[in-house]
């Protein structure tokens, strides 16, 4: 640091001394008219851009848009050579009397963070820097000073080759033209970026591209004049106006980095008073969409138990990638943990230094806030889960009704049908009255089997009656996988867990037997630190989808339902373990 | 004698239609085709040209209303076939549905009414010949219905029985028969009935029943 420093105080010395030497060179020169005038004015406009820039170059060390700044400072005043009386000199000045303009549209085009990128644009500067030196090359090599307006004290051109009004009309009027074309490009190029940037990067544009785009307007009008009339034309007033935006140029920068400083303190110092003020989440949300000037602003929160992001409504969010060209985040966090994020405005990025210390500011808010979420992320997935009981229960009752209907009720209707017939056969054909009498016999056996199966899906008998054990032991043996009862289960479970227990165990079998291709499968339930442990694992072929099918996300909300969790392991081709634990 | 009703019958239950068919067949019927869903019904009353179509109202492939979707389109390609629609339930809007374009040649029943089969072939017979058949407990459902300023607390137990019974869609020669009076007696408690719910009087027994059933909804 100390050495860029001293580096910066040098070239700040330099610049003082070549400002005096031009002083001097004013002061002392025969042909410029109101020698204090323009001797003020150019050591005025030198060091306010040497100085804004080393400012700048301090500031930002490794943003070369101060170098720039202080280059055009130095460019400036080797157009005040033009003043010299020596005839080398003067020329000399002449020749560089416009290449402070091309550093400066070289500086705007480079802003706010000194590089440029678009080769279109490093082309338009290779030509702008030798057009810069060849427009008063020209007017060197071949003008009649008698055609220029200036006085006759001006010193001679030291390198004129002749003096033909011709030739030096044409080659005038061809480097004007080029050189308006291109000041109307960067002009094009400068209106097109105000108009692409979002709100918090006008913000920071403003001063500079405002007064940049006022010189250069100033600037092409007179250069088209100038092309077309020639050089006789060149106007006092246009020319006062446009040295007064160049000269503007530095205290708008300077200006727009103070605003952008006094804004972050006064932006970050009325956010921490109202945050003390204990705001709701949208309150929080437009206060420090306010603090950072982007509209879009998002706060997201981070919940730890389920390692995602929910915005204020407890609703999953995302954080925008990377990569993303408009949105970016910075996170949030309290005594070094994550509590959220703040979704803004990709052009924020470059002024991090105040959303990082919004972030720090907004902290304690964002953290209390999160807890909110994270609640209410937990009621939306209650809700969710109940929704899913209900439309789980509501399924259920249509394939209870679907079931009833089309057995055991459509067997009854044909069976009362049947006897009927028999009644009608008794006396005429008493041999086939007892023919379907017999049929009747079976068909009722079969409705009372289907009954009973069904009964037992809405609720096993046996569980009621004889507890979990019995139950999972009928289970067992109906199964036609050979099953293995580990252990014998608690006792004393709520009935709601038992039921919960017995349908895991239920479900976990049939997906057993239509699936797993096992030829074993293990049961056990248990009880540890005030949980009931159900354990269903097979020898199968694993590769279960815990989405296929309804039966397992059933299973789950109604495990849920009761505070538990529902586990399934399944990896490829060693089998399965499904492994559900409630709270007792 | 005549010649015998021809008849088509949908039902996804291969044991109910078989006995349906054993059960028409006894009654003088003549089965011409089974169907097990609205497709295959209404490619087989296409083929066959049957008097009537016995139309379960659930069948595959979605199990909820396939049978009543195939009942208006056979009144409606077919006019020549009448549909007699059973149900395992009392689902009035169904059977308003189904009757309520045109009672002529249709039929609602409860499936459960098939074991009584004077009742049942009857009202086959009936949507066969054009009539209509309504189950009576729609029509009690009807009749049951609570209504503001009701017309028909004017009319006598009776009377009801004999609105009841013109609801399901039988003739006057049937009423007398149910109620075991003279068609004469019924002929006046029709009457009565009609203007005491101010309706018009109509002879054809269908455009009457679509009046008490018009009114009876509506009401």
């Amino acid at each position: 640091m100390s050495g860029l420093r001293r580096a910066l105080g040098l070239v700040a010395i330099e610049g003082i001394v070549v400002g005096i030497v031009a002083l001097a060179i004013v002061l002392s020169s025969d042909h410029v008219g109101n020698r204090g005038v323009t001797a003020t004015l150019a050591l005025f406009i030198g060091w306010s851009f040497i100085g804004a820039g080393l400012f700048a170059w301090w500031r930002r060390p490794d943003n070369r848009f101060g170098v720039l700044m202080t280059a055009v400072g130095f460019a400036y005043f080797l157009s005040v050579l033009t003043a010299s009386d020596s005839s080398l000199l003067y020329t000399l000045g002449v020749l560089f009397s416009s290449l402070y303009v091309a550093v400066f549209v070289h500086m705007l085009l480079a802003y706010p963070d000194g590089r440029i990128d678009s080769p279109q644009l490093r082309k338009v500067l290779a030509v702008g820097y030798p057009l810069s030196i060849v427009g008063p090359g020209i007017t060197m090599l071949f003008a009649d000073p008698s055609q220029l307006g200036g006085g006759d004290d001006e010193p001679e051109s030291a390198i004129r080759l002749g003096t033909d009004p011709v030739v030096f009309d044409i080659l005038d009027a061809a480097t004007s033209a080029l050189a308006v074309v291109i000041v109307g490009y960067v002009l094009y190029v400068l209106v097109w970026r105000w108009q692409a940037a979002r709100q918090p990067q006008r913000r920071a544009m403003a001063p500079v591209l405002w007064s940049g785009i006022c010189l250069l307007v100033v600037l092409a009008g007179q250069l088209t004049t100038e092309a077309v009339n020639g050089p006789d034309s060149l106007s006092g007033v246009t020319g006062v106006l446009g040295l007064l935006f160049f000269a503007l140029t530095p205290f708008g920068f300077v200006f727009g980095l103070l605003r952008s400083r006094v804004v972050q303190a006064g932006a970050v110092s009325e956010l921490l008073h109202k945050l003390g003020d204990a705001p709701d989440s949208t309150g929080l949300r437009d206060l420090l969409s306010r603090a950072l000037g982007d509209r879009s602003l998002q706060v997201v929160y981070w919940l730890e138990d389920s390692s995602r992001w929910v915005d204020s409504a407890g609703q999953p969010a995302e954080l925008p990638p990377d990569d993303d060209p408009a949105r970016a985040w910075a996170p949030v966090e309290r005594e070094g943990r994550r509590v959220g994020a703040i979704i803004h405005d990709r052009s924020l990025c470059e002024d991090d230094e105040l959303v990082r210390s919004v972030a720090v500011a907004a902290g304690l808010s964002i953290e209390n806030e999160r807890l909110q979420a994270q609640l209410r992320a937990r009621v939306e997935e209650l809700r969710r889960s109940r929704a899913r009981i209900v439309e789980a229960g509501t399924a259920e009752r249509r394939r209870l009704e679907r079931n009833l209907h089309d057995g055991a009720q459509q067997r009854l209707v044909a069976l009362s049908l049947t006897m009927r017939l028999a009644q009608g056969r008794l006396r005429k054909d008493p041999e086939g009255a007892e023919g379907l009498l017999a049929g009747a016999q079976d068909e009722l056996g079969r409705a009372l089997e289907e009954l009973r199966e069904l009964a037992r899906g809405i609720h096993p008998a046996v569980l009621s009656d004889r507890g979990l054990k019995a139950a999972l032991e009928a289970l067992a043996g109906r199964s036609p996988v050979p099953v293995d009862l580990d252990g014998t289960p608690p006792d004393q479970l709520p009935p709601s867990v038992e039921a919960a227990a017995y349908f895991v165990v239920a479900e976990a079998l049939t997906n057993v037997v239509k699936y797993a291709h096992a030829s074993q499968a293990r049961v056990s339930v248990s009880r540890s630190n005030g949980h009931a442990i159900v354990e269903i694992a097979d020898d199968g072929v694993g590769g279960a989808d815990p989405d296929r099918g309804s039966g397992l996300r059933g299973l789950a909300d109604r495990i849920s339902a009761l505070d538990g969790t529902l586990e399934l392991s399944s990896p490829e081709g060693a089998g399965t373990l499904l492994r559900a634990e409630i709270p007792v | 004698m005549n010649a015998p009703i021809r008849v088509v019958i949908a039902d996804d239950s291969v044991l109910l239609r078989e006995g349906l068919v054993r059960l028409l067949d006894d009654s003088g019927f003549e089965v011409v085709g089974q169907a097990g869903d609205g497709e295959d019904l209404l490619r087989k009353v296409g083929a066959h040209k049957p008097d009537v179509a016995v139309v379960d109202v659930r069948m595959p492939p979605t199990h909820t209303d396939e049978g009543l979707r195939a009942a208006h389109a056979i009144r409606k390609q077919h006019p020549g076939t009448g549909v007699l629609v059973l149900s395992q339930y009392v689902e009035e809007a169904y059977a308003l549905e189904l009757l309520s374009q045109s009672t002529e040649s249709t039929g609602y029943l409860l499936k459960d009414r098939v074991a009584d089969v004077d009742s049942f072939t009857d009202a086959v017979r009936r949507v066969a010949n054009g009539g209509s058949a309504l189950d009576p407990e729609v029509v009690a459902l009807l009749l049951g219905r609570r209504r503001r300023e009701d017309p028909l607390q004017s009319i006598t137990p009776r009377e009801r029985e004999v609105l009841g019974l013109m609801a399901e869609g039988r003739s006057n020669n049937a009423i007398a028969e149910v109620l075991v009076v003279t068609e004469r007696a019924v002929e006046k408690h029709v009457t009565s009935i009609f203007s005491k719910l101010d309706l018009t009087p109509t002879v054809e027994d269908h455009r009457r029943v679509l009046a008490v059933l018009a009114y009876l909804r509506a009401a």
